[in-house]
């Protein structure tokens, strides 16, 4: 009987597996099969819109390249002001939202999530506007109430300029991430909650002591997100900086959408690619280390 | 499970149908490249997709050059198929992407910028025997037009518009308040222009640089041709030894932009705003005295400018400045196609045959006649145009016709003869250069490594 059942679930099993093959056939010709072109790609020159074969040559000049190095601190930079504007704030508002302290109204909630809605495109050539030397929302507020010595050069100064990008990003993204937040609340026993309240533990006690561990999945998950985000950011310093001034905002992905095109230098600009896809790996397993270590700890 | 088996094969196939779809979609005008594919081999019409930079909505009514070449094909028995790109979008990502797949039209237009790389990838059909063959058609251009589209004495592209890179537009009310009638010829005098409109309150000079390419095309250029000269031009655009951007003459060409910029004669935000419509806003507000740009800028500049503000419009050549060399003399250009036709070498004589015919259209006299009564530069000689109606042409246009016969010499715009990737280097170290990142030596130094690096394939 054990055996005749067994049989009958690989049956059934190979059924299942020839409709998934459909899928599984897509995610190759959609996925796999344009990441292994890159590849192949970055182990050649572009001369002339000619493929010449280079080997690993384009990577050894990745490693001496400076602006490469420049558009990763870039990434790292938007990096960690993400995981702070982004997720901490997003935090912060879901534990408001699930305890029903602030917030508790639908529309509210709506509006912390409308900003993702909108294209990227769109946002950033907002906030270019917004950020227009004479014209723009902040230094004409400045002008209003005196203060013009606090104007910018919100996107021409290269001090600034990469917080300049990040704010419209923070705004846009924040309430992307408090959905997964709050879908990740929603899993958690209400009766801990209470047992917590009941022990005296609330407001910021209760958000740190038994919601933070209780939702450490959730909160891997969304830092996983921001962190292949931040590396893979490319339409807002497309719209707002081109990458400029100079390469003063310039991201990976730009830099590859340079070499690559506006240099027609497809080879380098592929291998730059495939770096990003390594630097976004290795920091998805630095973060899986640092998440079993802290497993290991509790 | 009967139902389920149903569903799962339903959905399977809507995905393999969705998978065969998406492969198989993108513009199938986009796709004819090879050979005699888009030939009707019924022999009659001639197919033709032409990848170009006009987009009709983008074009407001001067919407001449799609009436003329329609109107060729529809009498010359040509199935023509128009694929418009923007214009920066084409340039940047469209046109190489094409290139690079060896999957070009028959007929397109070609950057002047992608025209050496194009000829040595063997993408460009030789145009030269239909030169030959029709002497009155090639006689009819400008001199020296074809110089950017001539690699080893063959010619792979017909110029089909002529611009001048250099020019500043200026305030003659702003001038004027401040003791000018119009911009000085020399550095010295325009230096204290400068300083006047600066101390007055105003921005002597705006400019938008944001993608890079204005200051570069519309400065850094005409002061390569006063301080380094000609002669460095030339070789250094012909990717051979004889000249190198971390000579002494190119590094003041950069020293005198950064000390413009030091002095603040420039709009503090030059280097995010672009150079469409938010450095015009500088100019049309009164809030600028002069404004960078090249005969192109004239028609927008016109066109989109308040109409009490037009009275007030000049224009001038760039001033010559300090230490240029002694035999270039005040108030040159430089001038040359910036866009050509090209046809793909993998035509059949039939479909170049068309594509050439399409290119004389182009070049032809009701051509020039549109281009001079919107205010554009002609390709052919003014004899050769005809007459016209005078009445349309835009204000200052007479200005900048009187200024370009009146220049002691026209040199051919020296980023034409580089590549892409120089170009992208000039541009960004430019404004590197304007925010302090880095010195005119260093930019010298860094340049000349990329230049290097482009000479080995480029020569």
């Amino acid at each position: 009987m054990e055996n005749g059942s067994s049989i009958l679930y690989q049956i059934k099993f190979r059924k299942v597996l020839f409709y998934f093959l459909i899928p599984i056939l897509l995610y190759l010709f959609i996925v796999i099969l344009p990441l292994c072109t890159a590849f192949y790609y970055s182990l050649n020159m572009t001369t002339n819109f000619t493929l010449v074969w280079n080997g690993l040559d384009n990577y050894v000049k990745i490693l001496s390249d400076d602006i490469f190095w420049l558009s990763l601190k870039n990434n790292i930079f938007i990096m960690i002001f993400a995981i702070i504007t982004q997720l901490v704030p997003a935090f912060i508002i879901m534990v408001m939202i699930s305890t029903g302290y602030v917030f508790k109204s639908k529309f509210v909630q709506s509006v912390f999530f409308f900003p993702c809605v909108i294209s990227a495109i769109v946002v950033s050539y907002l906030w270019q506007i917004m950020y227009d030397n004479q014209t723009g929302v902040f230094n004409t507020l400045l002008r209003l109430v005196g203060l013009e010595s606090l104007q910018q050069n919100w996107l021409a100064d290269p001090k600034i300029v990469m917080t300049s990008i990040c704010i419209p990003l923070a705004w846009q993204f924040i309430g992307y991430y408090l959905v997964i937040l709050l879908s990740g609340m929603s899993a958690i026993d209400k009766e801990i909650l209470e047992v917590a309240e009941i022990d005296g533990a609330t407001g910021l006690k209760k958000s740190v002591y038994i919601i933070l561990p209780l939702m450490k999945n959730t909160i891997s998950v969304v830092m996983l997100l921001s962190v292949t985000g931040s590396i893979k950011i490319f339409d807002q310093v497309f719209a707002m900086t081109g990458g400029g001034p100079g390469y003063a905002s310039n991201v990976l992905g730009m830099y590859s959408y340079i070499v690559s095109f506006k240099q027609a230098n497809y080879g380098y600009g592929s291998a730059i690619s495939i770096s990003m896809l390594i630097i976004s790996l290795l920091l998805i397993g630095v973060m899986s280390l640092i998440k079993k270590a802290v497993s290991r700890n509790d | 499970m009967k139902n389920l088996k149903l569903t799962a094969g339903l959905l399977a196939l809507v995905l393999a149908g969705t998978m065969t779809l998406s492969s198989c979609g993108g513009n199938s005008n986009a796709a004819g490249s090879a050979g005699g594919d888009n030939e009707n081999n019924g022999g009659e019409k001639v197919k033709l997709t032409f990848a170009c930079t006009w987009v009709e909505e983008e074009m407001r009514d001067q919407t001449y050059p799609l009436d003329i070449v329609n109107k060729y094909a529809q009498d010359n028995n040509i199935e023509l198929s128009i694929d418009p790109y923007n214009s920066s979008d084409y340039q940047n990502t469209v046109f190489k992407t094409m290139a690079a797949a060896k999957n070009l039209p028959e007929i397109f237009l070609i950057n002047s910028m992608d025209m050496k790389s194009s000829v040595k990838g063997g993408l460009l059909y030789d145009l030269t025997s239909y030169l030959d063959e029709d002497t009155a058609w090639a006689d009819s251009f400008l001199p020296g037009l074809f110089v950017e589209t001539t690699f080893d004495d063959k010619i792979y592209g017909v110029p089909y518009q002529f611009i001048t890179n250099e020019c500043v537009y200026f305030n003659k009310n702003i001038l004027s308040e401040l003791g000018y009638e119009t911009v000085p010829a020399e550095w010295a005098e325009f230096l204290e222009l400068c300083e006047k409109a600066k101390n007055a309150g105003y921005i002597p000079i705006a400019l938008g640089d944001k993608d890079g390419w204005p200051l570069y095309s519309n400065l850094a250029e005409i002061l390569c041709e006063y301080l380094c000269g000609p002669e460095w031009v030339a070789a250094i655009g012909g990717y051979t030894d004889q000249a190198s951007y971390d000579d002494p003459k190119f590094i003041s060409v950069l020293t005198t932009i950064k000390d413009l910029n030091d002095k603040g004669y420039f709009n503090e935000d030059m280097v995010s705003i672009d150079n469409n419509t938010q450095d015009k806003a500088y100019f049309y507000n009164e809030k600028a005295a002069m404004i960078l740009g090249g005969s192109y800028t004239l028609t927008g500049l016109v066109t989109d400018c308040p109409e009490e503000l037009i009275p007030s419009l000049g224009v001038a050549p760039t001033p010559r400045p300090a230490g240029a060399i002694d035999s270039v003399k005040a108030g040159i250009f430089t001038g040359g196609s910036g866009w050509e036709v090209a046809v793909n070498a993998e035509n059949t004589q039939k479909q170049a045959d068309a594509a050439v015919g399409i290119a004389k259209a182009m070049t032809g006299q009701e051509y020039a006649r549109n281009d001079v009564e919107v205010g554009r530069i002609p390709v052919i000689k003014m004899e050769n145009v005809g007459e016209y109606d005078a009445s349309k042409i835009p204000v200052l246009q007479d200005d900048m016709n009187k200024l370009i016969s009146q220049a002691p010499s026209m040199t051919l715009m020296n980023q034409q003869q580089s590549g892409a990737a120089m170009s992208e280097i000039l541009y960004k170290k430019l404004q590197e250069i304007i925010i302090g990142q880095t010195t005119p030596e260093q930019a010298a130094k860094d340049i000349q490594a990329v230049y290097e690096e482009e000479c080995k394939t480029m020569q």
